[in-house]
């Protein structure tokens, strides 16, 4: 027993001294590298003053909150705006809407970047390379507003261009921005225009980074430019893409809100109401401050545990995630 | 890295840091210093932001003795705007509110002064019909003095060429607009072989608001205006009675047979008017001035004559009654915090209401934006007027030559027309009698229902429900509120009786 005590306090002492040690490293560390903390201190501070003191705001959305109360004497409700959200008749559908949309992203806007680059890649002509490469993430610059201003022109019913065309063409139009069974294939379509090239950049600076002895070692195995892709190439840019998706899941729900709510139409709400534009309504236009917060809070929740999970699972399959 | 300059950076960005951070509050509130009182005012804008220093504002300034700054809001985001700033406590001192169910429960909630006590002392204030201060009035209290508007604006405005070179009339029935929308849709009105134009066109908020092109033809027609009562005292939403209905038929119709343009649930009312103001449409409802439309389209088209017709059906005029206001200046507690202060700004206020504070905010200057001819006054340049005067007449308190107005305005026959129409149209008003009445599930969901309806309403003229499916879009509009607000309207309204 006494012995045990011995060895404990022994081992206490060791510990001690070496905190003692460790807490002075610490310091000459400090010391040594102040000049590099103070710079970190403006990025810390604004990550402490815009995002993590403002999130004691979502406090509202367990409260009827009233701005001119306030935070702190609002009265608590509890869960009372989470209960009115999911037994709302509209949360199904929202939820679908956003759920969909997104899944319409991943499958056909996510693998179009990797697909262009590795396209890109394979151009000889570094000039016509370049070229390209700048034309096609001009979109990216463009604003939403525009964006959709221009597909309004073209698919209008009244004098756009495309309705035109099938006119003579078939005699018939189609309200391309009113019928709700276009409302995703135009959603889409002009997030793959808009964003498309500008995806591609990351991933070529991924390939430029691919050693060209593989490439020649596999000229001299025999390999041809397929096997080549399949063997070098895509191995070389997994982790890139793993990284690439992991982040994209945690923004999974984020629809984009200035695209989809330019272009709800009433005759395509039942599709085209997402969370982020309910939020939106409810709480911008209607003031309902706690119930969107809610609303909100809890889109965020989901997104948490899709980054969480994907993390997960790409270390279970080897990869790095994201940390 | 020299070290020396290492410190040199590190300084600069905390002295930078320090920089930002001190931006705060600042500047007076006082009434008690010297110079002019500083005014801060929140009103909506209209058309292009005017250059604070021109010489409107300064007259304005220099008369009522404040140093008045203005924040100019579009219209498109207004509302929201002012929930943000009433959230983040970032208020003027004079605000335009719109009658909206947030800012009644920012009134109740005792955010704005009650003036109701206070408007006896202001000459001009008071001397304004009390049914305007009715209209904007929360639970018997007055919150705000109302920017002014007529209470039964609408009119009919249409190509009369082109009606009398096709021998027809103004329209009285549905049948009679239904003839000449398909007469100016399907026969070339304007002679050029091409089907370009249309009898009517609607924009995508033609069934929302107080102009709501569906609410104003379906009461000219004996629908009630938004809410009805029926023997039984029981309140009835205007999409529920026959004459309504009616018209949602022949709108229905209309696009069916493509007599009106097919994406006007898409169409901003801006791009609407361009295509009536360069000649390729004919009849609308509207609530301006018929000699606009007139003196755009003489541009585009010379020989084009616009006129106007009151709003009439079997039974007569019958015009929806509006809120006679398009909002109302309220004054907040957080930034007016004393009596002797609120006095400074209802002073203001009523100062806007002297003749020569009203000659200045309808018509400019004299010699730049007008000269008198005898008893009248003319416009020098209507562009010009448009663009510098407007936003003064549009934004504050006036009533045009209704109220201190020295004299009047010379305007055209048409301009002239149209003012009597909407003079005699007082006497066929059809009230809403909800306007201001209390429904608690008016002020939590009543933009979700109305969506209910709007929407449906849309479907059903694109064909996109039938009946069953609109009677089925009422049903669920009743359940999820409907009903309830409904019965609330009624028990307010016995309250009030």
């Amino acid at each position: 027993m006494r012995s045990n005590q011995a060895v404990a306090a022994a081992g206490f002492q060791g510990k001690r001294e070496l905190r003692l040690q460790r807490r002075k490293l610490l310091l000459r560390d400090l010391v040594r590298d102040r000049w590099m903390y103070l710079m970190l201190l403006p990025g810390v501070l604004y990550f402490i003053v815009f995002k993590y003191v403002p999130m004691y705001g979502v406090t509202m959305a367990f409260q009827d909150y009233k701005p001119y109360l306030g935070f702190f004497e609002s009265p608590w409700v509890g869960f009372k705006h989470f209960e009115r959200f999911f037994s709302e008749t509209h949360f199904w559908t929202l939820f679908r809407n956003t759920i969909v949309l997104a899944l319409y992203n991943l499958i056909f806007f996510f693998p179009l970047p990797i697909v262009l680059a590795l396209m890109l890649n394979e151009l000889r002509r570094e000039r016509f390379k370049r070229f390209v490469q700048t034309l096609i993430y001009i979109p990216h610059f463009v604003s939403w507003v525009v964006v959709v201003g221009i597909f309004y022109m073209l698919f209008t019913t009244e004098n756009g261009i495309v309705n035109e065309l099938l006119y003579r063409l078939t005699g018939e139009k189609i309200a391309f921005l009113l019928e709700k069974d276009w409302f995703r294939t135009m959603i889409v379509s002009q997030t793959i225009w808009k964003e498309v090239g500008w995806g591609t950049v990351i991933f070529l600076a991924a390939l430029a980074g691919v050693d060209m002895q593989q490439y020649e070692a596999a000229r001299i195995d025999g390999a041809n430019r397929w096997r080549q892709l399949w063997h070098i190439t895509l191995p070389a840019i997994r982790s890139t893409i793993i990284i690439l998706l992991i982040l994209r899941l945690g923004n999974f729900l984020d629809s984009g809100f200035e695209q989809i709510f330019l272009m709800i139409t009433p005759t395509n709400r039942e599709v085209s109401e997402v969370f982020d534009t309910y939020v939106y309504t409810k709480g911008m236009t209607q003031a309902q401050y706690s119930y969107s917060a809610a609303v909100g809070l809890f889109k965020s929740f989901i997104g948490l545990i899709l980054v969480l999970g994907s993390n997960w699972l790409a270390k279970r399959f080897g990869e790095e995630g994201v940390y | 890295m020299n070290k020396k300059w290492m410190t040199v950076l590190v300084t600069a960005m905390a002295g930078m840091m320090a920089v930002t951070a001190c931006g705060g509050k600042g500047g007076n509130n006082g009434i008690d210093g010297d110079g002019p009182y500083p005014l801060s005012l929140v009103i909506n804008q209209v058309g292009e932001i005017p250059d604070p220093n021109n010489p409107i504002e300064e007259k304005i300034r220099e008369y009522t003795d404040t140093d008045l700054r203005i924040q100019w809001i579009p219209y498109s985001a207004y509302d929201e705007k002012i929930n943000v700033m009433i959230a983040s406590d970032e208020l003027p001192k004079l605000m335009k509110l719109n009658y909206t169910p947030t800012t009644i429960s920012s009134l109740e909630a005792g955010l704005f002064w009650d003036i109701t006590s206070q408007l006896k002392d202001y000459p001009n204030l008071t001397a304004q019909p009390q049914p305007y201060y009715d209209n904007i009035s929360v639970n018997g209290k007055v919150y705000g003095v109302p920017l002014f508007r007529d209470m039964g604006r609408a009119i009919v405005s249409f190509r009369k060429d082109w009606l009398d070179a096709a021998g027809l009339k103004e329209p009285v029935t549905l049948d009679d607009w239904y003839e000449i929308i398909r007469y100016s849709t399907e026969e070339d009105p304007d002679k050029n072989g091409k089907r370009d134009t249309y009898g009517m066109m609607l924009d995508k908020a033609y069934n929302q608001g107080t102009a709501s092109t569906l609410t104003r033809l379906a009461v000219s027609q004996g629908a009630p205006n938004k809410w009805g009562i029926d023997e039984q005292g029981n309140f009835y939403p205007e999409f529920e009675s026959e004459p309504f209905f009616d018209v949602l038929k022949l709108f229905r119709r209309l696009y069916e047979e493509k007599l009106i343009n097919q994406d006007f649930a898409v169409v901003d009312s801006s791009e609407l008017n361009k295509v009536y103001e360069s000649g390729r449409a004919n009849i609308r409802i509207s609530g301006g001035n018929g000699q606009s439309l007139q003196t755009k389209l003489e541009k585009v088209v010379p020989d084009a004559v616009i006129d106007v017709a009151p709003l009439q059906g079997p039974d007569g005029i019958r015009v929806p009654g509006e809120s006679g206001n398009t909002g109302f200046l309220a004054i907040p507690k957080s930034t007016v915090a004393s009596e002797e202060e609120l006095d400074r700004v209802l002073a203001f206020v009523d100062k806007l209401l002297e003749p020569e504070m009203v000659n200045l905010i309808n018509k400019g200057v004299e010699g730049v934006h007008y000269k008198v001819e005898g008893d009248f006054t003319v416009t020098i340049d209507a562009e010009k007027d448009a663009q510098e005067v407007k936003p003064y007449r549009d934004s504050l308190p006036q009533r045009g030559e209704l109220y201190n107005m020295e004299k009047k305005a010379k305007g055209t026959e048409l301009f002239n027309k149209n003012k009597q129409i909407v003079y005699n149209n007082e006497n066929f008003i059809v009230a809403n009698p909800a306007l201001t009445l209390n429904s608690a599930t008016y002020n939590e969901r009543g933009g979700e229902l109305e969506q209910i309806i709007t929407d449906a309403q849309t479907k059903f003229i694109m064909g996109q429900i039938d009946e069953a499916g609109w009677k089925a879009e009422v049903e669920k509009w009743r359940k999820s509120g409907g009903d309830q607000m409904a019965a609330e309207y009624k028990a307010s309204y016995e309250s009030v009786k």
